[in-house]
């Protein structure tokens, strides 16, 4: 009677055991997603790091740049690799974030159909794909907005240009830092 | 002859691969405590590695998207081996990756511990 107690106690402990290592592991890999994003780029060309000129140009913005970054979450949970890839264009934002230090605001936005945002998205010229027969249309793109009004878009992520992504995000933050003078031309027949 | 290779990314596919071999080890070795034959435990190890391999791809969450809220298909496409192995092979190792592998080996290395503690004295 004894020994069959101790058997059943021991059984319950396993158990015990078992279910904290599984609780643990789910625990584990909840708080290193959510804040654990510290990474270690060994690409020679260090494809996944901000280069020297895109520090430089985040250094140089002088007036406020704001970002906003359109992805419909329905597009990751539908094809993988399109949520792979939001994923690294979201961190590479973060890093432009950083590094500029308070001069560039990040703004995310998950376009739900027929909302406001999804207007918005729209009318900044961001192209909407659809998702499927039902017509749902997903977006993933980023339009910019500097304190004059100026406007800058990428109107949707495509994978292809993967390896020049760094150069688009720099190219578009820069013209929006560094706007154009407008040349203004005048014609008139008065005598000046 | 075959052009200039990246080492680094070579060396993160190499730290990948091992990863995910410990990984499926770890779960191997506890399937095999709790089994008595060890073609059951190949097989059963092969249907779990095998769920954790596909969790990812686009057919399984295909199924899941009509009904399963957001949050949901996003943790089935994290459990996936194979998302977190094609991370670090494009040649960034990422906290999350090594801690996604690593607690795994742990997890299942420490289950087979307790499992083999409880079988001993049988």
């Amino acid at each position: 009677m004894a020994g069959r107690s101790v058997f059943a106690s021991r059984r319950a402990r396993a158990w015990i055991a078992l279910f904290c290592i599984g609780l643990m592991l789910i625990a584990v890999n909840i708080i290193a997603g959510r804040f654990a994003n510290a990474r270690l780029d060994l690409t020679r060309e260090g494809l996944y790091t901000l280069s020297r000129g895109t520090r430089q140009t985040l250094a140089r913005i002088d007036e406020p740049v704001t970002l906003r970054f359109y992805y419909s979450t329905r597009l990751g949970d539908s094809a993988p690799a399109y949520g792979v890839y939001a994923q690294r264009v979201r961190e590479l934002l973060d890093e432009y974030v950083a590094a500029a230090r308070g001069k560039l605001r990040l703004e995310t936005y998950n376009p739900q159909p027929f909302s406001d945002v999804e207007d918005r998205a729209v009318a900044f010229g961001l192209q909407p794909v659809p998702l499927d027969e039902q017509g749902e249309q997903v977006f993933f793109g980023l339009a910019g907005t500097n304190s004059t009004d100026d406007q800058q878009v990428i109107a949707f992520f495509s994978p292809q240009r993967e390896r020049l992504l760094e150069y688009d995000l720099t190219r578009l933050v820069h013209n929006l830092a560094v706007p154009k003078r407008t040349t203004v031309g005048l014609a008139t027949s008065l005598p000046l | 002859m075959l052009g200039d290779s990246d080492n680094g990314v070579i060396l993160a596919g190499y730290l990948a691969s091992w990863l995910m071999a410990g990984a499926v080890l770890a779960i191997g070795a506890a399937v095999s405590a709790v089994t008595k034959n060890q073609v059951i435990a190949f097989v059963v190890t092969a249907a779990l590695v095998f769920v954790l391999a596909v969790a990812g791809t686009p057919v399984v969450l295909g199924l899941l998207q009509p009904w399963a809220p957001s949050g949901l298909i996003r943790a089935v496409a994290g459990i996936s081996l194979f998302a977190h192995f094609a991370a670090i092979t494009r040649g960034v190792v990422a906290v999350r990756d090594l801690v996604y592998f690593l607690s795994i080996i742990v997890a299942f290395l420490a289950a087979n511990a307790v499992l083999i503690d409880l079988k001993k004295a049988d």
